[in-house]
């Protein structure tokens, strides 16, 4: 009894999962660029990654640069999920890493200068601190009165059920 | 009757000549809106034998008083992608395949999706014009171009607007808006927030099978859409709208920036109710800088939409949302 018990529990998070999270607003860069201290040609292609997935590029239009601050200057756009905020992002030019890297946070934007140099790798951690959580809201869940939520952490509404879900199958088990 | 070894192999190459040159076809495809209203038309690629690498064409509409192009959006397939609007009401379309998204043999291939505002009755052509396509192997490909039928119909011919002012107030911080009335002339395109300091934010806007979209100060403001705009310090951006009610907007499965129209503030049950599919609404507290309470369909919270404000609202099926009053 038990056991069924917890798969139902376990069923209804998953149609609740069934909800994909309000997408994160972007977190834009722009800046100077330079490999081995020479400014970068332009159609240079610089590309932002998350644990190895791309996440936006950029292609430079003006030597040694890349985008702007104005508000329709092209910029480096990423767009990361929500379960990438708090990663870092790494900047790429075709193999070559750049040694500044920064946290993923939603809504911000950044004047990041990259430096391509070799053996400086991710070696500069360039991360503001976060100022746009409010823009950050959490999936409802199939409660009546769902809440948007300002944090980043998962409601312990939604973990709740999983947690029971899993106690009761673990507890069926050993009787 | 004899026919020599050297007819028939002439026969053949003419066959290989003829199947070589055989090209593909772009169309337009046709469509049927109401006077005043907006509708998207795809362009498609009806075969795409070696892949295709890239594209660019100008599209345009040839009879303005009854059909215009005011913008366009592209496929997942297309990485890098860019609408310009150009001269006499053209869009110069170009788009890139860097991820191999259309691989050969495809068919029934979406090039872009054309968002065309209705004027008057009647019919106009949306032509291509300048159209390069180029295979994964970086070979021109041949293509035929076919303009689309627009048919304007269904209505009365749209009275002379009279206008109205719907300032957009910003706060400080990021804040969610849309436009919730057809702007007039010189209030159309996204260059009216040129002053606001954004401090290095763009305006964004979203589509559940585009991601996040960049506005451009020459992209138009499409009426009902959510638009997402940051600035370092309060500040009222004019707008002058007609005082006609802009037409429906359609939604697309997934979370959508979305707005109401009119100048009523009506309840998501009310103003929603002619979408069956959606499940959820959140719009944005510009004032505390974070979203409000969600609102659930069938919920018992009682959740407000404002005109002027934008909101994300999630669907389970396409649908379509209607101008309020």
């Amino acid at each position: 009894m038990m056991y069924k018990t917890g798969l139902c529990f376990l069923f209804i998070i998953l149609l609740a999962a069934g909800v994909s999270a309000i997408p994160p607003l972007p977190y834009e860069f722009y800046g100077n660029v330079s490999i081995n201290e020479t400014p970068a040609e332009v159609g240079t292609i610089i590309i932002a990654k998350v644990n190895g997935t791309e996440v936006g590029n950029i292609t430079t239009t003006a030597p040694g640069a890349y985008g702007g601050a104005g508000t329709f200057d092209r910029r480096l756009v990423v767009n990361g999920a929500e379960d990438q905020i708090g990663e870092y992002i790494t900047f790429w030019i075709g193999e070559k890493q750049a040694a500044q890297k920064v946290k993923l946070y939603a809504g911000e934007s950044q004047k990041l200068d990259l430096t391509f140099t070799p053996g400086k790798e991710g070696s500069i951690d360039a991360s503001v601190t976060p100022s746009q959580s409010g823009t950050i809201a959490n999936v409802p869940t199939g409660e009546e009165t769902p809440v948007a939520t300002e944090t980043q952490t998962k409601a312990p509404l939604f973990i709740a059920p999983i947690a029971a879900g899993l106690a009761l199958i673990i507890l069926a088990r050993r009787d | 009757m004899k026919i020599s070894p050297v007819c028939i192999i002439l026969i053949i190459m003419i066959g290989f000549v003829i199947s070589g040159v055989e090209g593909a076809t772009v169309s337009i495809q046709p469509a049927t809106l109401s006077p005043g209203n907006t509708g998207t038309i795809d362009i498609l690629l009806d075969s795409a034998s070696t892949g295709i690498s890239g594209y660019q064409m100008t599209v345009q509409s040839d009879n303005a008083a009854v059909a215009v192009v005011t913008g366009a959006t592209f496929p997942s397939w297309a990485a890098l992608s860019e609408a310009v609007p150009g001269d006499g009401g053209s869009y110069a379309l170009r788009a890139i395949d860097l991820n191999s998204g259309v691989e050969a043999g495809a068919t029934q291939v979406t090039l872009a999706t054309l968002s065309v505002q209705a004027a008057g009755s009647g019919t106009a052509q949306i032509t291509i014009q300048n159209l390069q396509i180029d295979d994964d192997a970086g070979n021109p490909l041949q293509a035929e171009a076919k303009s689309g039928t627009v048919t304007v119909s269904g209505g009365a011919p749209p009275t002379e607007p009279s206008t109205q002012e719907i300032p957009v107030t910003l706060q400080t911080g990021w804040n969610l808006i849309s436009i919730p009335m057809q702007p007039a002339a010189g209030f159309e395109y996204a260059d009216i927030f040129k002053d606001v300091q954004s401090a290095g934010h763009s305006i964004l806007t979203y589509d559940p099978s585009a991601g996040w979209i960049t506005i451009g100060k020459g992209d138009r403001l499409i009426p009902m859409t959510g638009y997402w705009i940051y600035t370092t310090s309060p500040v009222t951006i004019p707008l002058t709208a007609q005082g006609s009610p802009t037409g429906p907007k359609n939604l697309n499965a997934g979370w959508n920036l979305a707005g109401i129209s009119g100048t009523s503030t009506q309840s998501a049950e009310t103003a929603l109710s002619g979408i069956s599919s959606w499940s959820y609404v959140v719009s944005y507290d510009a004032g505390r800088q974070q979203y409000r309470d969600a609102g659930i369909k069938g919920g018992q919270n009682q959740i407000m939409l404002t005109p002027g404000e934008g909101f994300w609202i999630y669907l389970d099926a396409p649908g379509t949302l209607s101008p309020g009053t």
